[in-house]
């Protein structure tokens, strides 16, 4: 199978001696990859080290084949993603938004950001400035940046953090749709089991800035009556309980 | 699109559409007609004609390159590095396909082009508003050669200072704290050779007037170089070491 992300031994520590810890996994074309952790986990810091934005003390990052660390270009072509918040220009509507992250890509022209527009369901609002969206507006407009440049591999963080029962069912549904229809690769985090149970075929459970477990979930669900429990009982593991 | 290119014009349209930055143009293409109306004000009064036409670009240059350009250059770096960096922004380009540096210079870029714009306009204006001074033909035609020589000269010494600005606002994690730090830098850098006399010829920011070197009795060509070598081993280490502090940065 081809290897779209290679994490080898990252560890990434804060001033206050928190991070992350030899960290190593791998996500293969066609998963939808969850990190599934406790806030505080670490989840945010492996993610923000993948894409650049944190340098890892040691380790290594591969996308596609390249090297983060000296091909950052090459490695984030082909990559969409949100850290922590949908952030956008709030003095920008969002088409100009749009069409600031479209400068980056060939190919891209106004008809593919009206496309995406319509994919999350702002075509309504792609004239007005930001700053009057709500937390879910934003949030689609963080996936239709994302998702803009045709990627391979998304790449999102906590993408249903603070959204409605119908807003986290919307973006789930967004997100096994994109999988499907236009083969992305996935690697979603979140704390919520029962939405990465629904969403993913593999995941990771972090703790305490450890990767304790990886598994598919058609393997877990087999031994486990949910991946909630399955969790439960590797955190409980993990702490020696 | 070459992502340089791209990000060049992506932060170039973000400084064209913040009200803040259109702000400093109008006002920037008010003050020279304000100024020329009460200059013709005085003249029909008292009778003294304080400036005439073929001093006034070059005058009008001087009160902006000393105060309103260095204010108006710190407020845009210090909105593009550390105002993005504290509203989260700047996150938005880093996860983009373009390297750091490339995002560095761009902005960079984008700055001294705002700046060169600025010095465009405020000449635009002042030839303008010259009317209102009255004098001869030929006394424009001198204020035009004076303004375009000047404010052509005025470009290196204001780029400079929107490089130094881009270094001050790698500390800050907003864009009030960079803007007051700049004023302060830049305040203290102006004062300090009245007590070191020796310090003006190698501060950057002492040579914000360097455009009137180039007029009347030209400067010996060894003081202009000199002048424009300091200019450019600041902005060299200032660009350096401003990018080395970008390239560190973690969100």
């Amino acid at each position: 199978m081809d290897k779209v992300l290679e994490v080898k031994g990252i560890t990434k520590l804060y001033k206050n001696n928190r991070g992350v810890k030899d960290i190593s996994f791998d996500i293969y074309k066609g998963d939808i990859y969850g990190f599934l952790g406790p806030n505080g986990a670490g989840k945010t810091t492996v993610m923000k080290t993948i894409v650049g934005l944190c340098r890892a003390n040691q380790g290594e990052i591969n996308i596609f084949g390249y090297n983060i660390a000296n091909q950052f270009e090459q490695a984030m072509a082909k990559v969409g993603c949100i850290i922590e918040t949908a952030d956008s220009y709030e003095y920008l509507s969002a088409y100009d938004n749009l069409k600031i992250a479209s400068r980056f890509y060939d190919g891209i022209d106004s008809n593919r950001i009206d496309e995406v527009l319509e994919i999350v369901g702002l075509s309504p609002y792609k004239k007005e400035k930001t700053n009057g969206f709500s937390l879910g507006m934003k949030q689609r407009l963080g996936v239709a940046g994302a998702i803009l440049s045709r990627p391979q591999f998304l790449i999102l963080d906590e993408p249903t953090n603070g959204l409605d029962i119908e807003g986290m069912a919307d973006i789930r549904n967004m997100i096994i749709s994109l999988a499907r229809e236009q083969q992305i690769t996935f690697f979603v985090s979140s704390h919520l089991a029962h939405e990465m149970q629904l969403m993913c075929n593999r995941v990771g459970i972090l703790n305490n800035g450890l990767l304790i477990k990886e598994g598919l979930i058609t393997d877990i669900l087999e031994k486990h009556t949910s991946l909630e429990e399955f969790f439960i009982e590797q955190a409980k593991n993990s702490r020696g309980d | 699109m070459n992502v340089l290119q791209a990000n060049f014009i992506n932060e170039t349209q973000k400084m064209f559409l913040k009200s803040k930055v259109v702000a400093c143009f109008i006002i920037s293409a008010i003050i020279p007609v304000v100024i020329a109306l009460l200059v013709a004000l005085l003249h029909n009064k008292v009778g003294v004609l304080a400036v005439g036409p073929a001093g006034y670009p070059v005058f009008i240059l001087g009160l902006f390159t000393s105060a309103l350009l260095p204010l108006f250059i710190f407020m845009w770096a210090a909105d593009i590095f550390a105002g993005e960096l504290g509203e989260g922004n700047l996150k938005i380009v880093l996860v983009r396909p373009i390297s750091r540096f490339k995002i560095y210079l761009s902005k960079t870029m984008a700055l001294g082009l705002s700046t060169i714009l600025l010095l465009v306009v405020i000449l635009i204006f002042t030839l303008i508003s010259g009317i209102f001074l009255g004098g001869s033909g030929s006394d424009y035609l001198a204020g035009l050669g004076n303004g375009l020589k000047a404010y052509t000269a005025a470009i290196i010494p204001m780029v400079s200072l929107a490089i130094a600005a881009s270094f001050i606002a790698q500390f800050f994690k907003s864009s009030s704290g960079a803007l007051t730090t700049s004023l302060f830098v830049y305040i203290a850098a102006r004062m300090l050779p009245v007590v070191l006399p020796s310090a003006a010829k190698v501060l950057l920011f002492s040579y914000t007037n360097w455009h009137t070197m180039w007029l009347g009795s030209l400067a010996a060509p060894e003081k202009l170089f000199y002048a424009f070598l300091i200019m450019l081993s600041s902005c060299i280490i200032l660009f350096t070491s401003g990018f080395y502090l970008f390239d560190t940065k973690e969100l």
